[in-house]
């Protein structure tokens, strides 16, 4: 879980690269031990290539865990266990199972490993324990580590999920209820400008992905990945300064949605 | 230009607005049938039916009534379709609405009464990203 430390975006190492987050699974929650999975086509492990082999994660989509509550004295929360059944990457007939445990009340974003004892080549059944009317649990396979190329010389890093909550007044009451909306999921890289081919400027336009790892305080250890998926930079204006000044790039963007894993634990993808 | 300023003056809020739709089967009417919640909007309109008879070389226009009717509609934030299509929505039956505007701070109110309504139209509109609304349009025999 995540420490009680203050981020530093001095330490935040920006990483990019073309292989998108591939959505395996989806877990509609209709009622506790009971999902739905109307968002898979048919056969759906066919549709998705995790064939050479690959760390699956648990990501809470859209609404986090805890939806359902509706007891005044709320009583303690339960997690959400996702177990998936499949092949290993070699398609060895012996199935491997992976089991993930999603925390009580974890919010949209959040990604735990589903651990297993190698890492999953397809996947033929999920089932999950807890959970409640409204989650929903995606299991992913990240973009290998060897993808991803560094930006670095980067000044600035800011990205905003925008609001997905919208309030439904009655009469004098602002707020009646909620129903989620679209976020504006937003980006935006400053960086030093290197040449055309490097970094920001070689990755305008096009759909990337976007890893960013938090350091603390200098040390080698990373103690969270952020992955974001479907980043495209629209606009990325290169000024050239003055004598003895900077050449800058400050790239805004939009991405899909965002997936951040702790890495001070087994989740860590580069284990 | 007068400007009014007399204390009588009061303005109604949709906030305040509370209606209500009866079951209006001839004799003493029944328990109100859908008392609307999340009411986006109220309307309610009296048009004529007007022939014209223009004359030669004239900008002067004759004209002549020749029928007149009254139009409702309410808009609804939409939650389900029971309560406002088998409820308040049969063709065959006649409703009557109530709509009572209340001051709070006056305690000032009015209230409008629309009787044998016939339905009109059902509609539902919406976008991708927001609230569904549902609107109903009744045409009233009289209102008072």
């Amino acid at each position: 879980m995540s420490n009680r430390t203050v981020k530093n975006q001095y330490e935040a190492q920006l990483y990019y690269s073309w292989c998108p987050i591939q959505e395996v699974w989806t877990i509609d929650v209709t009622a506790p031990d009971t999902y739905t999975d109307a968002e898979n086509v048919a056969d759906s492990t066919q549709c998705y290539d995790i064939s050479a082999g690959y760390n699956l994660y648990a990501l809470v989509t859209d609404n986090p865990i805890g939806v359902g509550l509706t007891e005044l004295e709320c009583t303690e929360g339960q997690p959400v266990v996702v177990t998936v059944n499949g092949n290993d990457a070699t398609y060895a007939q012996s199935a491997q199972t992976g089991v993930a445990t999603v925390p009580a009340y974890s919010q949209v974003g959040w990604a735990v490993l589903i651990v297993a004892d190698n890492t999953f080549g397809a996947v033929t059944s999920v089932s999950i324990t807890g959970g409640s009317a409204g989650e929903k649990i995606t299991i992913i396979a990240l973009p290998a580590v060897s993808t991803f190329t560094f930006i670095g010389f980067d000044q600035g890093f800011s990205w905003d999920e925008g609001t997905t909550s919208r309030a439904i007044p009655n009469k004098y009451v602002s707020v009646d209820h909620w129903k989620r909306t679209r976020g504006e999921a937003t980006l935006s890289i400053s960086q030093l400008y290197q040449s055309f081919n490097r970094a920001l400027t070689y990755i305008r336009g096009r759909d990337f992905t976007l890893k960013a790892e938090i350091h603390d305080d200098g040390g080698a250890a990373i103690s969270e990945y952020i992955y974001f998926d479907k980043c495209r930079l629209a606009s990325n204006p290169v000024t050239v300064g003055a004598d003895g000044a900077d050449i800058t790039v400050s790239a805004d963007g939009m991405y899909q949605k965002m997936v951040v894993i702790d890495g001070t634990g087994a989740d860590n993808p580069c284990e | 230009m007068s400007h009014l300023t007399c204390e009588s003056d009061v303005v109604f809020s949709l906030n305040d607005a509370t209606l209500t739709i009866y079951e209006e089967t001839g004799g003493a009417l029944g328990d109100p049938i859908l008392e609307m919640i999340y009411v986006q909007g109220v309307s309610l309109a009296k048009e004529y039916d007007i022939d014209e008879y223009p004359s030669m070389n004239s900008e002067y226009l004759n004209h002549e009534i020749i029928g007149q009717r009254f139009n409702f509609s309410a808009e609804k934030l939409y939650f389900d379709k029971a309560t406002v299509f088998s409820q308040a929505f049969d063709r065959s039956k006649k409703y009557r609405i109530t709509v009572n505007f209340y001051e709070h701070s006056t305690g000032k109110n009015e209230t409008y009464t629309l009787y044998s309504c016939t339905p009109g139209a059902f509609e539902l509109s919406g976008r991708d990203n927001d609230i569904m609304v549902a609107r109903l349009s009744y045409r009233p025999y009289r209102f008072e």
